[in-house]
């Protein structure tokens, strides 16, 4: 196979797959080998192309240089006369400057590529993402008219942001069943890709979209995936919502052992706050069932984390205040006396905190 | 509401009014008991704190304790001399006057030159200078993780319910408190490890009688818990910032959330919540920059008190940025042994989430571009330069012949000059802002950024002077213009507006530096350790 045929056939090897999670280390393999070839023998736009792959996969990665990446691609179509491809590659550049962290680079980026980006219907979706970067006006549609078709493979991931964009773009404009729809076609495309630790993310948040919207009932499935498939911090996030759910419900043989868990987990990470969240939610699912559980679950929990370095101040507050519901419980059996630091007996009274 | 709130509000309101302090007799000096709660072993008593209240005032006292146990131990109750809703009341009305005080106090100090306070630390130069001077070394290590200030409030955090007071005592049981079984020991604490470098939130939450709605009172349920409070405010600024849109979409939901009862449970799932959105937004940005950002962006005080500080200086004639900064954060930390040792300067991701949290507290005015001079005469001397240019074009579609201009008169400038007064207004309020961002970086990074906080204001301030006080000679040129043929004048005005732009948008520049520089520092400190 002559040298150009092996350049193009990893250019087109490069196109063939999007850069989700599982895909990324081979596209790094793939673009460090079309380095090589068109360095035996250049090729001016499959330069170009791969500058453009490079990039959107240094984006992906969070990586700084994506922003430089795409400077260069722009400076090379422009050098080639090619206009379609130096508008998409600033308005790429814009997008990487304003996700990572310089908006006001970006927008002074952002007013030329926009422009030159209307005669080029195909780079539409490019344009909606730096816009959604941006939170410029047109951001959803822009996406709306971008994602009506699917485009080629090599697109995927930048739909499935463009979905996610559109999600949160209707969001903040009070459409969020729209927005609700957009989460979960990205959430899909993710699936589909497969990258199960993204695809664990979108329907993370899809579900917070809902819990805010006050539907529980329709979040509660999409929790139950993270809390299957997803990484540590999005497990422990859906975990410690799922348990909140079951409580509210009082169905404490959900909560139980869904706080349990993410106890373990918060320990594990030494997250306190989530530490205590997750215990207080056990001690009241045990309490549901055994009212002295409650307080011994505490307090178990309280010498734990004081172990570890941890005061517990949260797990203290929930002990307070079930002292004061029991004092405020004159049914209940009388608690063991209460003592002032002289050792004597402080009188009972209806007001205040045991 | 929270005692941290209100103690604050106190000693704002106390600021303002100037209370006379109460005189007590008692058997310990207010100097011996000051000593004893702000020494290092101290056991902040109620009896203590009573006493001193006797001999200090309420507001004093709350400063004090602040300054010992903010972030950190219980809340003492200082017993409230006035309504809740009355001080709200008060409060607003004071925003209001502040305000328009300052307004006029930043227009007239601003030609003025100010005798240079203390230190002698270089500064002035372009926005861009206080990078390479206050930046860090590239080559060095990483700064770690502060583990002082999670110590510290660990430490402090021991003394549990022994400290506490019911917040619903009457008068009668105040000589009583209660405590409860022993708590298990606490370990000594160790370097901070996983989710405990995201403290950002964690040190708001220290105080168990604050976050346990044992017997509520009815007004108390009128505002939201301070533990709410300072969670969704953490929402707030994620929500907006967040690179990582799964912190953004966390950061929408914090507050108030379904669970088990109590506010503790509340309380508890908004932190851990808030950790975690913390946590994603650090898989993409560094974690000490992530942590650092929630915390400026949580000191919501900052800005109130760089406002109450800029209102005193007003009344000494000493209205500056790095004088605002002194009085604000007056007799609050120790002063600085010598320099901290800097870490290297954090990467452009982190430096927008800095720059995006002291935005979040100082909430900056916007500055108006300049307006431009009338170049027709519209027949109405109250039209601005705007209503008067389309007026002329009407005019001359309509084949109405306008009144010609030989003369620049007066009325011409007035949009101008207007402009001018706006620029050195907007100059005087950002020596204010300047001074709340360093506020907030001083509160987040600890007391060895004193001195490198202080030189970045005393630099600022220079500058925006030197833009006040160009834009006022501009202003003075155009005067001596008024009855000049308009052929004769017409380059200088262009020469005007364009100088007026330039300083302008010099003023943003100066701005966005200043808070870069201050979150930067911030960022980098180490505490000195």
């Amino acid at each position: 196979m002559s040298e150009p045929q092996t350049a193009a056939a990893l250019a087109a090897a490069l196109d063939a797959q999007a850069p989700f999670g599982p895909a990324l280390a081979q596209l790094a393999e793939l673009d460090a080998a079309l380095v090589q070839a068109l360095g035996r023998a250049p090729d001016a736009p499959l330069a170009l192309r791969a500058l453009l792959r490079r990039g959107e996969r240094q984006l992906v990665l969070g990586q700084e240089e994506a922003a430089a990446t795409f400077a260069e691609a722009a400076r090379r179509a422009m050098a080639l006369g090619d206009a379609e491809a130096d508008a998409h590659a600033r308005l790429w550049c814009v997008r990487a400057l304003a996700e990572l962290g310089s908006v006001a680079d970006a927008r002074a980026l952002m007013e030329r590529a926009d422009r030159d980006a209307e005669h080029f219907p195909t780079i539409e979706l490019t344009r909606g993402l730096a816009r959604a970067a941006l939170r410029a006006e047109g951001a959803a549609s822009s996406l709306e008219r971008a994602l009506r078709e699917t485009g080629p493979e090599r697109r995927r991931r930048e739909e499935h942001d463009g979905w996610l964009a559109l999600g949160e773009a209707l969001e903040r404009d009070a459409r969020w069943r729209e927005a609700d729809a957009a989460y979960a076609r990205a959430q899909a495309l993710a699936r589909g890709a497969p990258d199960p630790a993204l695809a664990a993310r979108d329907a993370l948040i899809r579900a917070l979209s809902l819990l805010r919207h006050g539907m529980p009932r329709q979040a509660a499935p999409l929790l139950s995936v993270v809390w299957s498939e997803g990484a540590d911090t999005t497990r422990l996030t859906a975990g410690l919502l799922l348990s909140g759910l079951a409580l509210a419900e009082g169905d404490s043989r959900r909560a139980g052992p869904l706080a349990a868990s993410c106890q373990a987990l918060a320990r594990e990470r030494r997250s306190w706050l989530a530490y205590a969240a997750a215990t207080i939610d056990l001690a009241t699912a045990r309490g549901l069932d055994d009212p002295d559980a409650e307080a011994a679950t505490l307090r178990e929990a309280l010498a734990e984390c004081r172990a570890m370095g941890e005061p517990g101040a949260l797990l203290q507050s929930r002990l307070l205040e079930l002292r004061g519901q029991r004092r405020q419980r004159p049914e209940e059996p009388q608690d063991a006396p209460v003592t002032d630091e002289g050792g004597a007996a402080v009188e009972d009274d209806d007001d205040g905190v045991g | 509401m929270s005692n941290t709130s209100r103690q604050a509000r106190r000693e704002l309101v106390a600021e303002l009014q100037k209370k006379a302090p109460e005189v007590v007799p008692d058997k310990k000096t207010a100097q011996e008991l000051q000593q004893e709660i702000q020494g290092p072993d101290s056991q902040v008593s109620p009896e203590n704190a009573r006493a001193l209240a006797s001999q200090v005032g309420n507001a004093a006292l709350a400063k004090m304790l602040r300054d010992v146990g903010r972030q950190e131990g219980p809340a003492i109750e200082v017993e409230q001399v006035e309504e809740q809703e009355q001080e709200e009341e008060q409060e607003q009305e004071e925003d209001e006057g502040w305000d328009e005080g300052l307004e006029a106090a930043f227009s007239s100090s601003m030609g003025a030159p100010q005798s240079s306070g203390q230190g002698t630390e270089a500064g002035g130069g372009g926005g861009a200078d206080f990078d390479q001077q206050f930046g860090g070394d590239d080559d060095a290590d990483p700064p770690p993780v502060n583990p002082k200030r999670r110590a510290f409030r660990r430490a402090h955090a021991q003394t549990g319910f022994g400290m506490a007071q019911d917040k619903l005592k009457n008068d009668e049981e105040d000589d009583e408190h209660i405590t409860l079984d022993e708590l298990p020991p606490l370990n000594r604490p160790e370097a901070p490890q996983g989710d405990e470098r995201l403290d950002a939130i964690w040190g708001w939450l220290q105080d168990p009688v604050e976050h346990a709605d044992c017997d509520p009172e009815p007004e108390d349920l009128t505002l939201a818990p301070e533990g709410l409070v300072v969670a969704m405010e953490l929402g707030q600024f994620l929500s907006g910032a967040a690179q990582d849109p799964l912190a953004r979409a966390l950061g929408r939901l914090l507050g108030p959330s379904a669970g088990g009862p109590g506010l503790a449970a509340q309380v508890a799932r908004a932190g851990a919540l808030g950790t975690l959105a913390l946590a994603f937004e650090a898989e993409g940005v560094e974690l000490p920059a992530v942590n650092q950002a929630a915390t400026i962006a949580l000191e919501r005080d900052a800005r109130r008190q760089g406002r109450a500080a800029a209102h005193i200086c007003a009344q000494r004639s000493r209205l500056a940025a790095h004088f605002i900064f002194d009085e604000a954060v007056r007799g609050e930390l120790p002063p600085t042994p010598g320099r901290a040792a800097r870490g290297p300067a954090p990467g452009r991701r982190a430096q927008g989430l800095l720059d995006a949290a002291i935005d979040h507290v100082v909430k900056p005015w916007p500055v108006r571009p300049p307006l431009s001079v009338a170049r027709a005469h519209s027949g109405d001397l109250t039209a601005d330069a705007d209503t008067a240019s389309v007026d002329a074009f009407l005019n001359e579609l309509l084949g109405q012949g306008e009144e010609a201009l030989s003369h620049l008169e007066p009325d011409q400038l007035q949009p101008l000059i207007d402009s001018i007064e706006t620029l050195v207004g907007s100059a005087g309020r950002a020596q204010a802002e300047s001074a709340c961002a360093a506020i907030a970086a001083l509160r987040a990074a600890g007391a060895p950024v004193q001195a490198r906080l202080r030189a970045i204001l005393r630099a600022v301030d220079e500058e925006l002077r030197e833009i006040a006080r160009e834009s006022i000679r501009v202003g003075r040129r155009l005067e001596n213009l008024v009855g000049e043929p308009m052929d004769e004048v017409e380059p200088s005005l262009y020469d005007a507006e364009a100088a007026l732009r330039r300083w302008s948008e010099r003023l943003l520049l100066v701005r966005e530096s200043c808070f870069g520089a201050v979150g930067r520092v911030a960022l980098t400190a180490t505490g000195g350790a």
